[in-house]
């Protein structure tokens, strides 16, 4: 109990309340930037967070993290730039109503929508970590690669686009996982005599050069080729006509659709893997289906936007739940906040409940700070970020750059870093550039190792696999389980 | 940094003039030291060397900078002290292991051995034990060895090949067999063991909350004296194996380091390692003290290596020690290498059927080579500038290069690239402390 207190506290102490200040801030502002999105706010944080607390450093990132997925929305519905899957989905609801000049009605929204789905996903993760935290402690290796299992099955039915590039780049993302030393028997895996691969590649280093400097690329060949769109200023008004102005009814009318996104984002986040995009996507559609008038949608449906906004933000904190109680991320941001944690010396698990409490309490507290602070900043910032987006986007993308290699640099401590990060970049802006899902590479690098030692585990620990699926039965449900969502997703995706 | 190497360079050579004229004193140090600490921010061996550092510059009157140089267990740094200067200024912090261990178990890729330092002293030393919960049958080490001689296999939770050496040194010399599961650090290794999913396991240190819980119980320590937390535990010695496999924290220098400067150093060290904050630190840890001057540590690092140099040969060729793992290093190489190549045969087929062909699968002819081979110029050459001469040098031909790319005029590149590269130097070198090149 005093450990609860005391992390409490902990998280209202003014240096932490600053931090998630700042942290909210950062992320609006970079998830703003056309182009740039939450993932790469949060790649350029974790090199930050070095200097603080471990609090603070989960705190700050959490705020980059909820204030990024708002800051996408700023730019989808300005501007109509978003920067991944589920910004695209905003931008297709919110940009019709900029463009019928109600921005603000749907800045609000949005705003709105994000912070409810937050609240309800923080909270059903303080309410329910401790107590699966306990379960999860007897789940053991095959129980583990059943959820594993599930998870790829998932990411594979569910992926956006064409399948087949999807699992190239998952593989891909796992082939690179195993440079290193096999850990079981200390034998090498293409690690050719470098002595800095023994550890394998740095996952900061390469989620930088992916996610933000292979963005940047992007976005510079298109000045280089006179193909950019806002060579010059974008001018956006934000008026204060009387349309534009987001009424108590129209929120309370709306207030269905936030739930029902909220508890998707939720259920969603808490799958380890492909949360984030998946959310949104599922969350819209099932909106459109339970709609009075699905034609009204993708012109400007509030209900639709609030149902994607609530969604988005609820993973965040839901895909604490499996990072926490497992060890597992439920999304490729989660896992770099898994990096941030490691670097201050906290292993995410079950464990972690027993050893460290006052850390996860001052979390759960810093959580719902941050919503609070994203309430307001993103509330009195309206005019402000609509500035922000005029900046020439050159010096925007220039600072991203340099923000990648001092990251790069700061996170390994040596050229290496940066190497593998250039690297990267170049492998991201390829990419982009012939319509491979980047986010997966990630994914892919992220469970590759996990599934392979719980697989080479669940080998080990087993006599033979009749009585490992009976003293286990976790496993092969999961898996036929797995097996079933992730054919219905790919049938879905396909008459869709 | 070529500034700084020759500056000390200079240093040293004038210091060892001075030395060769046989004059009493040095003036020694005149500068910052490097500490560089062979770990990842945070953990034991973080916390001693940052501690370390600020005792230290009391006793030298001198900034002792920390340096967090992680990988292989320590042989990243301790390669990188090998081959720096022997001019005092440059230390190294990290577990014996990495001068004992590294080389003996993986001599490929290890480019050194334990007497191609100058090793100055001894901080600490960890509390390895092997543990057991108590909800298992198994009260002492003799119990878990008739429990495998009665044909059960054990599981063993090892973090580390130098971990699972003493386990396999067990099994030979019984003629047991059992099962080890390699995890990732001690966190795991704990969970593992609460929630039975391990039979025993091995602990640097961190089980001794929970052996004073009632949760766990040591069966043997894997030191060469018994724990400080459990001294009605023996040790493996004790019991009649001939093996210890627990590193202490060592601080080291590269090779040929100066007399005169060794002696300066190894008393200003044992003064810092005395010091109010680090005996505290220590406490804290729950590790014991344990100081040895620069004559006793390589004696001892030198038998460390001798005694598992002895065990790896002992144990060679008993992959019998590791039943059931049928799943070798190449399998998860070989499902992902194949999972992406049906993938990509997939997309060429498609492509074919869209007569479309292999370019489906990389669509070469949307990508504009003349942009990839100026960028990767910009960056090759930013990385090259930034090894040689430093982080400002680097960062602005990086602006430049992309700004150039992108048809800023002359003006906004040369302006961002100075203004830009300063601004973030000010932003994480100065604000936020952390050493850029």
């Amino acid at each position: 109990m005093e450990a609860i207190l005391a992390g409490i506290s902990g998280a209202f102490d003014p240096v932490n309340v600053a931090f998630v200040v700042l942290g909210v801030t950062l992320g609006i502002v970079v998830g703003a930037i056309p182009g740039f999105s939450a993932p790469m706010a949060i790649a350029i944080g974790v090199p930050l967070t070095y200097a603080m607390s471990p609090v603070s450093a989960i705190a700050f990132l959490l705020g980059v993290h909820k204030g990024g997925e708002y800051g996408g929305a700023i730019s989808s519905i300005l501007i109509n730039t978003p920067g991944e899957v589920s910004t695209a989905l905003t931008a297709l609801e919110g940009y019709p109503l900029a463009q019928q000049g109600k921005p603000r009605k749907a800045l609000l929204m949005s705003l709105y929508s994000s912070v409810s789905g937050d609240v309800f996903a923080d909270l059903v993760l303080i309410v329910s970590a401790a107590p699966l935290a306990v379960l999860a402690l007897r789940m053991g290796p095959p129980e583990l690669l059943g959820v594993l299992v599930f998870s790829f099955a998932f990411i594979a039915g569910f992926l956006g686009g064409s399948l087949a590039k999807g699992l190239v780049a998952l593989a891909a993302g796992m082939l690179l996982a195993t440079i290193g030393l096999d850990i079981e028997t200390g034998s090498e895996r293409f690690t050719f005599g470098v002595l800095e691969l023994q550890d394998g590649l740095p996952l900061v280093a390469i989620a930088i050069g992916v996610l933000v400097l292979g963005e940047v690329l992007f976005q510079i060949e298109a000045y280089f080729r006179n193909a950019a769109e806002d060579a010059g200023r974008t001018h956006i008004e934000l008026r204060h006509g009387s349309e534009d102005r987001l009424s108590w009814r129209e929120l309370k009318s709306c207030r269905g659709a936030i739930l029902r996104g909220s508890a998707i984002g939720t259920g969603i986040g808490a799958l380890p893997g492909l949360g984030a995009s998946i959310a949104a996507f599922l969350a819209y559609g099932f909106e459109r289906r339970r709609s009075g008038a699905p034609e009204t949608f993708g012109k400007g449906n509030l209900e639709g936007l609030a149902a994607i906004e609530s969604a988005n933000n609820a993973v965040i904190g839901s895909s604490l739940i499996p990072l926490l109680t497992l060890g597992i991320p439920g999304s490729a941001t989660a896992a770099l906040i898994v990096g941030a944690f490691l670097i201050h010396g906290i292993t995410p698990g079950p464990f972690v409940f027993r050893e460290n409490p006052e850390i996860i309490y001052g979390l759960f507290a810093s959580l719902l700070l941050a919503n609070l602070v994203n309430l307001v900043i993103g509330n009195l910032g309206l005019r402000f970020f609509a500035v922000l987006l005029a900046i020439p986007r050159k010096f925007i993308v220039a600072t991203a750059a340099l923000l990648c290699l001092t990251g790069a640099w700061v996170s390994a401590g040596s050229m290496f870093g940066v190497g593998v990060m250039l690297t990267f970049g170049v492998i991201g802006y390829f990419m982009r550039r012939l319509d491979y899902p980047y986010i997966v590479l990630l994914i892919g690098f992220i469970l590759g190792p996990m599934f392979e030692r719980a697989l080479r585990h669940t080998v080990i620990l087993a006599d033979n696999p009749f009585n490992l699926a009976i003293e286990h039965p976790l496993l092969p449900l999961l898996a036929v389980f797995g097996g079933y969502v992730g054919w219905r997703g790919t049938r879905a995706r396909r008459y869709s | 940094m070529i500034e700084r190497v020759q500056r000390r360079l200079v240093i040293a050579a004038a210091v060892a003039s001075l030395i060769a004229l046989d004059l009493p004193a040095i003036a020694y140090p005149t500068m910052p030291i490097d500490l560089y600490i062979g770990s990842a921010p945070s953990g034991s061996t973080d916390a001693l060397g940052r501690v370390l550092s600020r005792s230290l510059e009391a006793e030298l009157g001198q900034p002792v900078v920390v340096h967090n140089v992680p990988g292989a267990g320590g042989a990243v740094m301790a390669t990188r002290l090998m081959n720096s200067a022997p001019d005092g200024y440059s230390l190294g912090l990290t577990i014996s292991h990495a001068y004992t261990g590294n080389p003996v178990v993986m001599p490929d890729v290890t480019p050194y051995s334990v007497g191609d330092f100058t090793h100055l002293a001894t901080v600490s030393k960890g509390q390895c034990a092997l543990v057991t919960s108590t909800n298992k049958p198994y009260r002492t080490l003799e119990d878990l060895i008739a429990a495998a001689k009665d044909g059960e296999q054990p599981v063993f939770a090892s973090q580390s090949p130098l971990t699972r050496i003493v386990v396999d040194y067990i099994a030979r010399a019984e003629d047991i067999r059992f099962r080890v599961i390699t995890v990732q650090g001690g966190g795991e290794i704990m969970q593992n063991i609460l929630g039975g999913h391990a039979d025993f396991g091995f602990s640097g240190g961190p089980h001794v909350n929970y052996v004073a819980a009632g949760q766990m119980r040591v069966l043997a320590s894997v030191e060469d004296a018994r724990l400080l937390s459990s001294p009605e535990v023996p040790t493996l010695k004790e019991l009649g194996y001939d093996i210890s496999s627990c590193s202490t924290f060592v601080v080291s220098a590269p090779p040929g380091l100066p007399e005169a400067m060794q002696a300066i150093l190894s008393a200003a060290l044992q003064q810092a390692i005395a010091s109010p904050a680090m005996q505290t630190l220590i406490s804290n840890l729950q590790y014991p003290e344990h100081y040895l001057g620069p004559a006793d540590v390589t004696a001892a690092l030198n038998a460390e290596a001798g005694m598992l140099e002895r065990a790896v040969a002992s144990i060679a060729g008993s992959a019998d020690s590791q039943p059931g793992d049928r799943l070798s290093p190449a399998f998860m190489p070989i499902v992902a290498a194949t999972l992406g190549g049906i993938a990509v045969v997939a997309l060429c087929v498609a492509g074919l059927f869209a007569r479309q062909g292999v370019a489906a699968a990389t669509a070469t002819r949307r990508i504009d080579w003349t942009f990839v081979g100026a960028a990767a110029a910009v960056m090759a050459a930013a990385f090259a500038i930034m090894t040689l001469l430093g982080y400002l040098p680097g960062a602005a031909v990086m602006v430049a290069g992309f700004m150039a790319l992108g048809r800023a005029s002359l003006r906004v590149i040369i302006g961002s690239a100075i203004l830009l590269p300063v601004a973030l130097w000010l932003l994480f070198a100065e604000l936020l402390g952390f050493p850029l090149p």
